[in-house]
C-alpha cells in the first residue's frame, strides 16, 4: 500500500448564519492514499462542495483534524493555506474560471507567479503541458475564443503545471457536452496512472464510475 | 513579478471610468506642476533682482542726535572702511540737477554723487567698451558722469553713441564716461538704476563743498557678523560725533537680507498655497482612482477568490491591486507632466513687456528638481493610498465563498 496523502479525523463544518447554525459536515473520517482515483459522489446540498473546500484547503474545518501530505492543515491561516494550495492542489472546476482577458498560456502561468518563478520559465513549462494536452496552436489565443473542452483542457493544463500531489475536479464535465467529456475523463485516468491522486467530486453517478473507488456523501456525513 | 499586461487589461475594462479617472489625474498632476513651476520661477527671478539691487547691501542714513539730525561725514566713513566685515564703502550724495544735451533738456533727473566702489557694491554694470567712475576720476575731480539707460534713450536718438558726449549738469559741462547696462532690479527704497546718474564723489565736494554725507552704503563680507557690524558702526559714528553711544536712533540702516528674507518666505508660502490647491485636485482625482479600484474589486471578487486557490497570498492580492492603482496615477502623471512640458514651453513663448516687468524681470516657470520631486512624491503616495484601500479590500474575499456563489 502506498502512503496516506490526505487523513480526515473527525471533521465537522458548521456555517452560522445570523442566529441559524448550519451543520454542513458532520463525523467525515476519510483517508486518501497516493496514486488512487476516487469519486466524491452526492446530491446538491449533501455537503459535498463543502468537503471539497476542506480538501482544498479553500476553507477550514469547524473542529477535526486534516493532515494533508504529512501536515496538519486545520488550523494553518490564509496565507499558509494558499501556499499549501499552491504547492500541493490543482484545481479544475466546473465553469473552467479561466481569467477571460489573459491569452492561454498567461492563464497556465498563473500558479506560477504565486510561487515566485521568473518568466521564462513560467512560460516554458506552461508550453510544455500545454503541448501534452493538444494545445500548442491556442497559445496566445485568449481562453474565451476557445471551446468549452479546449477551455477545460487550459484548467487541467493551469492545475498541472505546478505538478501537485493531488488534482481535485469540482463536477470537471459539468459544463461540457459528452464527448468534451469523456476526453477530460480519459486525461484523469492518464495521470492517475502516471501516479498522481485524482479526487472527482460529483453528483453524477456515471462520472463517479470511472473512479476506482467511490465515496457517497449525503446529509453531511459519509454513507 | 505580476504580469503587467493583466493589470492593465483588468484596469482598463470599465473604459469610460478609467479614462475619465486618469484625466482627472493628468489634470491633478498639470495643475500641482505648473502651479509649483510658476511659483519657484517667480521666487528664483525675485532672488536674481533683489541681488541685482546689491547683494550684501548695508545702508547707512544718518538718524537723529539730540533732536538734531546728524551729519554724516567722511570722517565716519574713513573709519567705517577700516572695520573688519567690510568689503566696500561709497559715500552718497543725492541731487536733482537739470540735464541738458544741446536743445534737449530733463529738468529734474536723480543724481548720486559716488566713489568706484559702487559699481561693486551694486553689481553696476556699463555698457561694452565703456567705463564706470574710476579712482583716477575721483582723485582728479574729473568732470565725468555715467549715465542711465533712460536717461540715454532721452537724451540720444537711437544710434547716437553717448560716450565722449558734454552734457550740462545745472549748466556745468560733464563728459560722458559710461552708460550703464539695463537690469531688471527691485528695492523698494530706491530708484531703479535705469533712472539714475552718477559722477564722482569728489566732483561734487569741490563744486558744492556740502556739509554732511547723505548716505554710506557698504558691502559686508559675512552675514552672520551683520549685527555686530551694524552694532559697531553704530558706536563708532556716536563716538565720532560726541553722542551716547548706546542711543540706537543715531544712523538708521537698511539692509536687503531682511526683506530678501520676507520676499523668499512670501514665495515659499505663495508655492505652499498654490502646491495644497494642486494637491488637492490631486487627492480628489486619487479618490476617484480608489473609487474605480473598489469597484474594480467588488466585481472581481470571483476572480480574487481564483486567484487565492492557485496560491496568491495577501501579499500578491494587495500587489496586485495596488500596482493597477499606480499604474493609472502613472498614465496620467505622465500624461500631466506633458502637458505641463508644453505649458512652460508655451509660456515662455509670450511675449511680456510693460513697467512691471521692468521692475521685476520676466517670470517665466521653471521646472526645477524641486518641483519634479513633489510632484512625484504625491503622486506616488496618492496612488499607493488609492490602491491600497481597495486591496486590503480584497484580501478579505473568501476563497470558498467567492468560487462557489456567483
Amino acid at each position: 500500500m502506498s502512503e496516506i496523502v490526505i487523513q480526515l479525523c473527525n471533521i465537522g463544518k458548521t456555517y452560522h448564519t445570523g442566529k441559524i447554525n448550519f451543520e454542513a459536515l458532520r463525523n467525515i473520517n476519510l483517508e486518501i492514499r497516493r496514486g488512487e482515483y476516487i469519486a466524491i459522489l452526492g446530491p446538491s446540498g449533501s455537503g459535498k462542495s463543502t468537503l471539497m473546500q476542506i480538501i482544498g484547503c479553500l476553507s477550514t474545518p469547524t473542529i477535526g483534524s486534516y493532515i494533508l501530505a504529512g501536515k496538519e492543515v486545520s488550523g494553518l491561516s490564509g496565507d499558509e493555506l494558499a501556499r499549501v494550495r499552491n504547492y500541493n492542489i490543482g484545481f479544475v472546476f466546473q465553469k473552467f474560471n479561466l481569467m477571460p482577458q489573459l491569452s492561454v498560456v498567461d492563464n497556465v502561468t498563473l500558479p506560477l507567479v504565486y510561487r515566485g518563478i521568473n518568466s521564462d520559465e513560467r512560460v516554458r513549462r506552461a508550453k510544455e503541458i500545454l503541448q501534452q494536452l493538444g494545445l500548442s496552436s491556442h497559445f496566445a489565443h485568449r481562453s474565451n475564443e476557445l471551446s468549452g473542452g479546449q477551455q477545460q483542457r487550459v484548467a487541467i493544463a493551469r492545475a498541472l503545471v505546478t505538478d501537485p500531489e493531488i488534482i481535485l475536479a469540482d463536477e470537471p464535465t459539468g459544463n461540457l457536452d459528452s464527448k468534451a467529456g469523456a476526453e477530460v475523463i480519459n486525461l484523469f485516468e492518464q495521470f492517475n496512472t502516471q501516479g498522481k491522486t485524482v479526487i472527482i467530486i460529483t453528483h453524477d453517478i456515471g462520472l463517479a464510475k470511472h473512479a476506482k473507488r467511490i465515496v457517497e456523501i449525503c446529509d453531511g456525513e459519509i454513507k | 513579478m505580476i504580469p503587467l499586461r493583466e493589470i492593465t487589461q483588468d484596469l482598463f475594462h470599465k473604459k469610460t471610468r478609467i479614462i475619465l479617472t486618469i484625466f482627472a489625474i493628468a489634470w491633478g498632476t498639470f495643475s500641482i506642476a505648473i502651479t509649483l513651476a510658476i511659483g519657484e520661477g517667480l521666487r528664483l527671478n525675485f532672488a536674481r533682482t533683489m541681488a541685482n539691487a546689491g547683494e550684501n547691501l548695508l545702508t547707512i542714513t544718518p538718524g537723529t542726535s539730540s533732536n538734531e539730525e546728524l551729519k554724516l561725514t567722511k570722517r565716519d566713513i574713513d573709519i567705517i572702511a577700516t572695520l573688519p566685515n567690510v568689503a566696500s564703502v561709497t559715500p552718497q550724495y543725492k541731487f536733482t540737477p537739470q540735464l541738458r544735451y544741446h536743445d534737449r533738456i530733463i529738468y529734474y533727473s536723480e543724481f548720486y554723487a559716488v566713489t568706484p566702489e559702487y559699481a561693486t557694491i551694486h553689481h553696476a554694470q556699463v555698457r561694452l567698451g565703456q567705463r564706470f567712475i574710476s579712482a583716477f576720476d575721483l582723485k582728479q575731480k574729473n568732470s565725468v558722469v555715467v549715465i542711465g539707460t533712460k536717461i540715454a534713450d532721452k537724451l540720444f536718438a537711437p544710434g547716437e553713441n553717448p560716450t565722449g558726449e558734454i552734457i550740462y549738469i545745472d549748466n556745468r559741462p560733464f563728459m560722458i564716461i559710461g552708460v550703464m547696462q539695463k537690469k531688471p532690479q527691485m528695492h523698494a527704497t530706491e530708484i531703479p538704476d535705469d533712472w539714475l546718474n552718477w559722477i564722482p564723489a569728489s566732483t561734487y565736494e569741490l563744486l558744492n563743498n556740502p556739509q554732511k554725507v547723505d548716505a554710506i552704503e557698504i558691502s559686508y563680507k559675512d552675514i552672520k557678523m551683520l549685527a555686530q557690524t551694524k552694532n559697531t558702526i553704530q558706536k563708532v559714528i556716536a563716538l565720532n560725533h560726541g553722542a551716547n553711544p548706546n542711543d540706537a536712533n543715531i544712523v538708521n540702516f537698511s539692509d536687503l537680507e531682511k526683506d530678501q528674507e520676507k520676499t523668499n518666505k512670501f514665495f515659499i508660502g505663495m508655492q505652499i498655497f498654490l502646491g495644497i490647491i494642486g494637491g488637492l485636485t490631486l487627492l480628489i482625482a486619487g479618490i476617484g482612482i480608489a473609487n474605480v479600484m473598489y469597484a474594480t474589486v467588488a466585481r472581481a471578487t470571483r476572480k480574487i477568490g481564483l486567484q487565492m486557490a492557485l496560491g496568491a497570498t495577501t501579499r500578491h492580492i494587495l500587489a496586485y491591486y495596488i500596482s493597477e492603482s499606480l499604474a493609472a496615477t502613472v498614465i496620467g502623471g505622465v500624461i500631466g507632466m506633458i502637458m505641463t512640458v508644453l505649458a512652460v514651453y508655451l509660456i515662455r513663448l509670450i511675449p511680456m513687456q510693460g513697467k512691471i516687468i521692468e521692475y521685476i524681470g520676466k517670470p517665466e516657470p521653471v521646472l526645477s528638481f524641486f518641483v519634479l520631486a513633489i510632484v512625484i512624491t504625491v503622486l506616488g503616495i496618492i496612488g499607493f493610498i488609492a490602491g491600497l484601500l481597495p486591496a486590503i479590500k480584497a484580501t478579505k474575499v473568501d476563497p470558498a465563498e467567492a468560487l462557489v456563489y456567483e
